[in-house]
């Protein structure tokens, strides 16, 4: 019979004497103090033998996970502790929760942990600044980095700029440090010219195979990030054609090294209806350098500017102060072109909606900027939704991280800090050589399963495969992130979650009603 | 009266922990608001519940991407059949809650306790 003791915090109000009713070999009063409760349990566990404990009290959240792991380090089963929770209960709303509980509590079955060594080295598909980023933060950490790029050279879209103003780092320099931090580095591996082919295995031990210009090749790694970066798409419903006098945004760069010289240039923004903060940022910086290359007139139009970020308001600013000029349109600009001139006529809300008529000798437009390399993340199930609880590197799939543009938008420093946080976040996971996770915690019962996979299809986080040996679907425990949908789902009931199974949960509806 | 409220222990159940719970409720703890069966929510009228409440994530924000739905889904299936039965569909209901919407969880429950009021009045 299992062994479980009954620790009851002190301030939370109930009487030791109203268990007397459970198996309990011991009841204790403890402190509320995170750091005492944990040390206490751990010792009167240990002590006592128990194979479990109700943890009655008022415990927050964040206390929890510490408990749990101050058990597990010191070889107690962090599932088996059961916490009741009191917060804004009243006599008889304790006593059904502390029942509630103990029905729960019998029906735990003792975890089984399990270890496994871990590849420590992380993939990194996509060299440019985010990618490159991530691999120089993960070597300073000491682990072992693959890159593999599609192109001849290193640098991504980066490599393509002459400047990054309002910044003063220099994109060629920076790529070239970067690179001499890695190239004679034997712990780096870089596979230009080459693309990703299939990618197997899960969370510390993946199998990506790789397209290089010698065949292919496979690698093995721990972690994988995708570093994809973005597309520029001209954005055609706009009835625009790109030509000698109207250009996209990507292309200033270019045009403005040369001696060219235009007299009026006007940047046309926000094409579809909510724009992006980049494309603001590209035309102020556009914007100044024409200013200061030519000295023409510029006027920007746009939707709304976006200057809710930290170069963007300083930069509206600057550029009002040399002389550029903002327009908003709520109706899109009727365009002309002929040969010498582009014509644009709108109406500006803040001019009381009259009529502006000018005449350009350049239009700058924005593009859309679309993450590049969905092909691929959907082949492979990855997906990074704008959701709180993955944000901002982490994917549906453990183990996986996706950085820079190919999640969202964003300018140099953001695609630097995506880097960071990712290589951190990988230290974490593989800096101990050893994930350690539960097996069995959500288990197929191979006898009952049907094969329908309909675990495989459902599991939001890919750790549902399919055991052709068993013929049965199988719930890899490392990639598991413990939700229990397939559980939910299983058609034949064959999956069993363990800390929240059928007979638990419906244990506590057992009480009845009052 | 018992109101059985099923919780995804990231949003709902840490709702319910910031204010007084009227004493007809009995809160259990779901990892996901995907882990939660339509099973459950009978089974919950069987054993006496007047009222069921399924209370997960907002649906972008679900840790699991597609639980929040996949409990509101099952919701809707288990409402069709307590139609088909003969309760009052209006006794099981979902709703999405955020951890730090405290009030918003009470104004729920307390809402369904003055639904079943008036029902049984």
């Amino acid at each position: 019979m299992a062994r479980w003791g009954a620790f009851i915090c002190d301030g939370a109000g109930v009487d030791a004497a109203s268990l007397a009713g459970e198996e309990v070999v011991v009841t204790t009063t403890l402190p509320s103090q995170p750091g005492d409760l944990a040390c206490k349990l751990v010792g009167i566990g240990t002590r006592y033998n128990l194979d479990g404990g109700i943890l009655i009290g008022v415990v927050p959240e964040l206390v929890e996970d510490l408990l749990k792991d101050s058990l597990r380090q010191a070889g107690l089963d962090p599932f088996r502790l059961v916490l009741v929770d009191l917060r804004g209960r009243d006599a008889e709303g304790k006593d059904r929760e502390i029942k509630a509980a103990f029905a729960r509590a019998r029906h735990l079955e003792p975890a089984a942990w399990a270890k496994s060594e871990v590849e420590q080295r992380a993939l990194i598909i996509g060299g440019g600044a985010a990618g490159l980023q991530t691999a120089l933060s993960l070597r300073q950490l000491g682990l072992p980095v693959l890159i593999v790029e599609g192109e001849q050279n290193l640098g991504g879209r980066l490599g393509r700029l002459d400047g990054l103003f309002p910044y003063d780092e220099d994109p060629k320099g920076w790529i070239q440090s970067a690179l001499e931090a890695l190239q004679d580095d034997p712990e780096v591996e870089i596979l230009t010219a080459s693309n990703p082919l299939a990618l197997e295995g899960q969370v510390g031990d993946f199998t990506l195979t790789v397209q290089t210009p010698g065949g292919p090749v496979t690698r093995r790694g721990g972690a994988v990030v995708l570093a994809l970066g973005s597309e520029v798409r001209w954005p055609a419903e706009s009835g625009l054609e790109p030509g000698p006098r109207v250009v996209g945004l990507s292309r200033l760069d270019e045009l403005t090294r040369f001696r060219l010289h235009h007299k009026k240039v006007a940047f046309l923004l926000d094409l579809d209806e909510l724009g992006s903060r980049v494309g603001t940022l590209s035309a102020l910086r556009g914007a100044l350098r024409i200013k200061d290359n030519w000295g023409s007139e510029v006027h920007i139009l746009c939707r709304h500017l976006k200057v809710d970020g930290k170069p963007l308001e300083s930069m509206y600013r600057k550029a009002r102060d040399m002389g550029v000029v903002f327009f908003k349109y709520e109706e899109f600009p009727k365009v002309t072109e002929t040969g010498e001139k582009v014509f644009l006529q709108f109406q500006d809300p803040d001019l009381e909606y009259v009529v502006v008529d000018e005449a350009y000798d350049l239009l700058v437009v924005e593009e859309e900027i679309l993450p590049a390399g969905e092909v691929l993340t959907e082949a492979w199930g990855i997906s990074q939704p704008a959701n709180v609880r993955l944000y901002p590197v982490e994917t549906n799939r453990k183990g996986i991280y996706m950085v820079g543009c190919c999640r969202d938008e964003m300018d140099f420093p953001g695609a630097i800090q995506d880097g960071t946080v990712a290589a951190g976040e990988i230290y974490e996971l593989l800096g101990q050589g050893a994930l350690v996770y539960e097996e069995d915690m959500v288990k197929v019962q191979t006898e009952k399963c049907v094969f329908c996979l309909t675990c495989v299809r459902i599991c939001p986080h890919g750790a549902a495969e399919i055991d052709l040996v068993q013929e049965a679907a199988f719930i890899n425990p490392a990639a598991c992130q413990a939700c229990g949908m397939c559980a939910a789902d299983c058609p034949a009931q064959a999956i069993v979650y363990k800390a929240y199974d059928n007979t638990g949960i419906m244990a506590q509806l057992e009480l009845g009603g009052r | 009266m018992r109101i059985v409220v099923f919780c995804c222990e990231n949003s709902a159940y840490q709702a319910a922990r910031q204010g007084q719970l009227p004493a007809e409720v009995d809160l259990i703890r779901l990892p996901c608001g995907g882990r939660v069966e339509v099973l459950h929510m009978l089974r919950a009228f069987e054993r006496g519940a007047d009222g069921v409440l399924v209370l997960t994530c907002q649906e972008d924000n679900c840790q699991s991407l597609h639980g929040s739905a996949r409990a509101r889904h099952r919701v809707e299936y288990a409402k069709e059949i307590l139609q088909e039965i003969g309760i009052d569909p209006e006794r099981l209901q979902w709703h999405p809650v955020t951890s730090n919407m405290g009030p918003r969880f009470r104004k729920i429950v307390a809402d369904m306790i003055e639904g079943l009021k008036l029902a049984s009045a």
